[in-house]
């Protein structure tokens, strides 16, 4: 009987029960203390190879060969860090600014407070936690920051920063950099996107970008990075990166106009950047990588879906967003033009405002702009399927950026889609997304 | 307390008793992710609600009312999910939540013994055993990577995890594991 149960409890965790089982299942745990046990020993073994399949996944320590000595970035990458990101990702998003302080401050981490960088461009839900402990998340341009860690809470933060020999570094998305200047800069991108324009590094001292599945050596260039849990692809604009492999060790060097994607199942191929493309569609059949949100896969009655998950904004209200990368390093950049048209489908549990817009950047990589368009409740019902088409002539600045137009694009055309992402305001209202595609309207 | 100490006290014991809440939580969601999205949440809550704990309890006492405030947060969650199919009934979790709360501590001797056992798996097991719970890892695809048949595969890693259990009752059987 309890080799049934067990089985029943892990094949419940593996989601593999069908309706009828899940009722028995259910039925049993609710009559059963033994059942009930048995659950609890199962699903605390499956939580536990969880969070060690989690720490297996991290990065190895730093490389001796190529990284300052371990006592100088101390306390950036190793300790209580590592700790954090590994297994507290979820705490950076919201309480660790401030819970962090204990353990950055702890006597054994060596700290960074002379400033060395300052934020030229912010935008977004962010948190910076500095590696004394100091924690803020009212980041303004012109701040000067010590080392330290950024996050990027929200799938439409983005934050740029100027380090004191001129390199800029922009991250966007939910995207967690933590970065150090020891008399060599050396950045940890646990994930998401980072764009740079490095100036001419000191001799033997490279800046070092690390991620899960390479090391990035990076004497003066220009780059975009996208990185997750199993690859790093790489884009160089100007200049040349070193790249290294972890699994392997592999040394490739990616010149200009040039791409590689670092991920132990695949070959390290360097091959020419793609033209621009003016056409993307979603994948959501394919899983939820580059994705924001909640997604589920397809069942009998409906495809695969991506839910919008909450948030909290700066001024405390929730906000139910989900988002897809649109352009990635390993792809053409999508570019918008005036023909440009962006087909919806979706779910609604109940009728509001929908928000839909675009991240953009120049084909620089700068910052250019979010841009919206707001769909009115009335155009929906409660529980509804929608299809909605719409027009780039109709996307206008979000209104949070009004304090940077002039600095920002002007129209939402001839512009590289960085994200397009969708909301809904303070009440959950069901949102779920089961396509995006961007196209060019015929003539 | 001042609100230094407060943060210090807070973050000494939520450091200590995260482990134990993360894995009571996941007991009763179904998903990793799910569990990832929550506990924002059940971090944020109990950080608003530190001066209603008693400041003399102990850590164990820290876990405790961590995961009484987690279960009103999970069953909160549920509800917004209330779509999705194929989840036990709020019924059954309220009494697998009070079950789990109720055995906190063998839940943790479990947890530790459990890591002892996972170092004696032959390394091919072992790796097998942590891929089918690595986030964009599944059976399915290490079983079409390795020109198995699922099912197959599916099956020797449910005789690992009777090993691991095993290994886990005979750990205990004998006495407090150390890590």
């Amino acid at each position: 009987m309890s080799r049934s149960i067990q089985s029943l409890v892990r094949r419940y965790q593996d989601q593999q029960l069908n309706d009828e089982e899940v009722r028995k299942l259910d039925d049993l745990l609710r009559t059963d203390p033994d059942a009930r046990e048995i659950f609890r020993q199962e699903t605390n073994l499956i939580a536990t190879i969880e969070e060690i399949a989690c720490e297996q996944g991290l990065d190895p320590p730093v490389d001796t060969a190529t990284a300052p000595p371990v006592d100088q970035i101390h306390g950036s990458l190793s300790g209580p860090f590592t700790r954090w990101m590994m297994a507290t990702g979820w705490l950076v998003a919201v309480i660790s600014a401030s819970l962090l302080i204990a353990t950055f401050a702890s006597p054994s981490a060596s700290t960074q407070t002379e400033t060395i960088a300052t934020i030229i461009g912010v935008n977004g839900p962010l948190q910076w936690t500095g590696n004394g402990g100091q924690v803020r998340s009212d980041l303004t341009v012109g701040m000067q920051l010590p080392g330290g860690t950024i996050d990027g809470v929200a799938p439409e933060s983005w934050f740029a920063l100027e380090f004191d020999d001129g390199s800029v570094v922009v991250t966007s998305g939910n995207s967690m950099l933590a970065f150090s200047d020891l008399g060599q800069k050396v950045l940890l991108l646990k994930a998401g996107k980072l764009s740079a324009d490095v100036t001419p590094q000191p001799d033997g001292f490279p800046m070092l970008i690390h991620t899960r599945s390479a090391i990035l050596e990076i004497v003066g260039t220009s780059f975009d990075i996208d990185t997750d849990l199993a690859a790093t692809a790489l884009k160089v604009t100007e200049g040349k990166v070193r790249v290294k492999r972890r699994s392997d060790g592999q040394l490739v060097d990616v010149p200009a106009q040039h791409q590689v994607i670092a991920a132990a199942d695949q070959d390290l191929n360097v091959t020419q950047i793609p033209q621009v493309a003016h056409h993307w569609k979603s994948q959501l059949q394919d899983g939820p990588r580059r994705t924001y949100g909640r997604w589920l896969p397809a069942t009998s009655d409906s495809g695969p879906m991506l839910h919008c998950i909450p948030y909290l904004t700066e001024t405390n209200q929730t906000i139910y967003t989900s988002s897809f990368a649109v352009t990635v390093a390993d792809a053409a950049p999508v570019m918008t033009n005036a023909q440009t048209m962006i087909e919806v489908e979706g779910h609604l549990d109940r009728a509001t405002d929908l928000y839909v817009g675009m991240t953009l950047k120049t084909a620089k990589g700068d910052f250019a702009g979010r841009f919206q368009v707001v769909l009115p409740s009335e155009e929906f019902q409660s529980d509804e399927r929608f299809k909605r088409t719409l027009r780039i002539e109709n996307f206008t600045l979000d209104p949070s950026l009004s304090a940077m137009k002039d600095n920002l694009a002007s129209t939402s055309h001839e512009l590289i889609v960085d994200s397009i992402w969708f909301h809904t305001l303070y009440q959950q209202a069901g949102l779920a997304v089961t396509s995006v595609e961007l196209q060019e309207q015929s003539e | 307390m001042e609100k230094d100490q407060q943060y210090d006290r807070f973050m000494s014991l939520f450091m200590s008793s995260e482990r134990a809440i993360r894995s009571y939580v996941r007991s009763l969601l179904l998903s990793n992710q799910d569990v990832d999205d929550l506990m924002q949440n059940i971090g944020l809550v109990c950080w608003h609600k530190f001066d209603q704990f008693d400041m003399a309890g102990s850590a164990q006492d820290f876990t405790r009312w961590c995961c009484v405030i987690s279960r009103f947060e999970v069953l909160q969650f549920r509800r917004s999910r209330a779509r999705d199919r194929l989840v036990l009934s709020n019924e059954v979790i309220e009494l697998l939540a009070t079950h789990a709360e109720q055995h906190l501590e063998q839940s943790e001797a479990e947890r530790r013994a459990l890591k002892i056992c996972l170092k004696k798996l032959a390394e091919p097991d072992r790796r097998l055993l942590l891929s089918t719970h690595t986030i964009g890892d599944s059976i399915s695809r290490i079983a079409s990577e390795s020109n198995q048949k699922v099912r197959q595969l599916y099956s020797k890693v449910n005789i690992i995890r009777n090993q691991i259990g095993d290994c886990v009752r005979a750990n205990l059987s004998l006495g407090e594991p150390s890590s």
